[in-house]
């Protein structure tokens, strides 16, 4: 039944909490790849869909320690092996005045790795998706709620996941073009 | 992740803080209204005119700049013993501009202020644009900008390397995590605004470089949950940088033993300092850009009270900052300390200690009233004064200290030249070049933000 110059069908609702509503009914009729698609953050909106908390945080994390060790042993080997600089006979390798630099440069790394890891999770840049072709698409970034189900979903059947978004109460139902 | 932050308010704020008539209600009125300043209102004259002269002033940025880099910094006021002058002082006058952008968009972010949203986006754009103008004066002031990459730590053939045991090799870092961090925080959350601008957008080249800039945001909940949650990460480390990088540019000072400098409150002295001035500067823009671009409706009197009253809450510390230095010379019973404090409140320079007095710590007194914060000229005039008082802070901190070494023979009067002047006028044209761009081609306001205000304000009402 599914075509494959179709990448599902999609429902465009007024607002958030049918939306939201539509979703969680896609969900117990079992239907698994379903894509909302929002203005804005709608809270939970990508946990109904089964979004799982991903290991960016903790990618993050790491980047901070991985950046602040690595600019601590520089700041300690220029210091004290590469450019030994004795002023007013104070010590190498006082590490007290390494930490400043630590901290800025951990907090480098942590920031382009929280950035790198939202473009990784998202596949952005990504010019082209076929939800663009969607009715209304445009209007998606403005004022209205969308709901796809894919053509990938092993539930789907044009005619009765097509029916279902009907009885969501959605302003209208339409069939998304590669 | 910090799942529960719906609201952008702090809880049991109802929606009478907004107590001007709202311009919108529903996320499309949002939307129209935001990127209709763009698409449907045209440039206004007085932009066109804004925009002449700021390009006016970015020509002698570029006059000023190429004198000083190849003639040389004799160019200056400086000698010695005053040897750090305007090219120290703009540099910490104009990162304290860019500090406000970062603490509204990070800071208040994790303190659930909802009411940051109308400022966010141009006060981490002015942010940007102050650290670009702030990150050049050193390099200036190097005198050799051509070796100014000696700074960084790199694998050479002369085996010589930064001292990092000095604050002053603490900066050029400190710095550059500071713009890097904020060009990330800035564009991650304009990525939804700009896909926005690309269904607004009429014509097929315009759509295309929007959609380009936005790098195909399609608004899936996937992908709000990860940018949701990026934007918490990244303020969470952006709160504790915009702290440390004024705090480095304090200690540049308290380091050093000069009279005036060796002081311990001046990390967090900066820092007040610094947010104090910035958010002058975003008072300034937003009372404007509102008249200007029509937009009281998006930001109203209770966002610009919050912000007055934040300015006077920081301008205190700054005032509490004042009494301890001159406490701290007296406390140290230090001679030079005891007599610079005598010399800079009844010297040469007395104006310009009793100015920057008067106008950071006596004006902004009048911001206890609230007739006052919701005055738009008075507000203005009152920012003005704080800049300008904060620019003075600078001054005082940097030549006036210089000016009173140990060697008593040593004291001076900081003389002016020409390009001392031009280096304080004309960096305004490269920081309001990219400013009135930004206002005219991007949207001013987050407009995800403001449409899930304007979403859970409709359910409250």
């Amino acid at each position: 039944m599914t075509d494959n110059c179709m990448h599902g069908v999609a429902a465009e609702f007024a607002d958030s909490q049918s939306l939201m509503a539509a979703a969680k009914n896609a969900r117990t009729e079992g239907y698994d790849d379903v894509d909302a698609y929002t203005p804005y953050y709608v809270e939970g909106l990508a946990e109904v869909l089964g979004e799982r908390p991903g290991p960016g945080p903790y990618i993050v994390l790491a980047a901070l320690f991985v950046g602040a060790g690595f600019f601590f042993w520089l700041q300690y080997y220029l210091s004290t092996e590469a450019y030994p600089f004795v002023i007013a006979g104070r010590p190498l390798d006082s590490w007290q005045s390494f930490t400043i630099l630590t901290f800025e440069v951990g907090i480098l790394f942590a920031g382009i790795a929280a950035a790198l890891t939202m473009f990784v999770r998202t596949g952005l840049p990504q010019p082209y998706h076929p939800i663009f072709n969607a009715k209304n698409a445009e209007l998606a970034s403005s004022s209205r709620y969308f709901l796809c189900i894919r053509t990938t979903d092993p539930q789907f059947h044009l005619q009765k996941t097509t029916d279902f978004l009907k009885e969501q109460g959605p302003l209208n139902v339409s069939e998304v073009q590669c | 992740m910090l799942k529960d932050d719906k609201p952008f308010r702090a809880a049991g704020q109802a929606s009478a803080t907004f107590d001007q008539p709202r311009a919108w209600s529903t996320p499309g009125e949002v939307t129209d209204k935001v990127t209709g300043v763009i698409f449907k209102n045209g440039t206004p004259l007085w932009w066109w005119f804004a925009f002449i002269v700021a390009l006016g002033l970015l020509g002698l940025y570029v006059l000023m700049f190429l004198s000083i880099a190849i003639r040389g910094t004799h160019l200056w006021g400086i000698n010695v013993p005053v040897v750090w002058g305007m090219g120290i002082v703009n540099l910490i006058f104009w990162i304290g501009i860019g500090h406000a952008g970062t603490f509204i968009s990070a800071f208040l972010l994790l303190m659930r202020q909802h009411w940051r949203g109308a400022f966010s986006r141009f006060a981490e754009a002015m942010t940007l644009f102050a650290v670009v103008v702030a990150g050049i004066f050193p390099l200036l002031h190097l005198g050799r900008i051509e070796l100014a990459y000696f700074i960084l730590p790199y694998p050479n053939t002369m085996v010589l390397h930064p001292q990092f045991r000095s604050p002053l090799a603490w900066d050029s870092l400190a710095i550059a995590t500071y713009g890097t961090v904020s060009l990330l925080f800035w564009y991650i959350d304009l990525i939804p605004d700009l896909g926005a601008m690309r269904d607004k957008a009429q014509r097929l080249w315009v759509k295309r470089i929007y959609g380009t800039a936005a790098m195909g945001w399609r608004g899936e909940s996937r992908h709000w949950a990860a940018l949701h949650r990026t934007a918490y990460m990244l303020a969470v480390i952006a709160t504790p940088l915009v702290i440390s990088v004024h705090s480095v540019i304090g200690l540049d000072f308290a380091v050093a033993q000069v009279p005036g400098w060796h002081h311990t409150i001046f990390p967090p002295f900066f820092v007040a300092g610094a947010i104090f001035s910035g958010l002058a500067m975003v008072l300034i823009f937003a009372v404007l850009f509102r008249a200007g671009l029509g937009l009281s409706g998006l930001i109203t009197d209770a966002h610009v009270d919050n912000a007055a009253k934040l300015m006077l809450v920081t301008g205190l510390i700054v005032t509490y900052g004042y009494l301890i230095e001159n406490f701290a010379a007296w406390f140290s019973n230090h001679d030079y300390e005891v007599a610079l404090a005598v010399e800079r409140a009844l010297g040469n320079y007395a104006p310009l200690y009793w100015g920057m007095i008067i106008a950071n710590a006596v004006i902004i007194q009048a911001l206890w009233f609230k007739s006052v914060r919701r005055n738009n000229v008075a507000l203005v005039i009152i920012s003005l004064f704080v800049l300008f008082g904060m620019w003075l802070e600078r001054f005082v901190i940097v030549p006036i200290s210089l000016s009173f070494p140990y060697l008593e023979s040593g004291w001076t009067t900081f003389q002016w030249t020409i390009w001392d002047v031009l280096t304080i006028v004309a960096p305004f044209g490269l920081f309001l070049v990219p400013m009135l761009l930004f206002i005219r081609f991007l949207p001013l306001l987050p407009i995800h933000e403001t449409q899930q205000v304007a979403v859970e304000e409709g359910d409250h009402d």
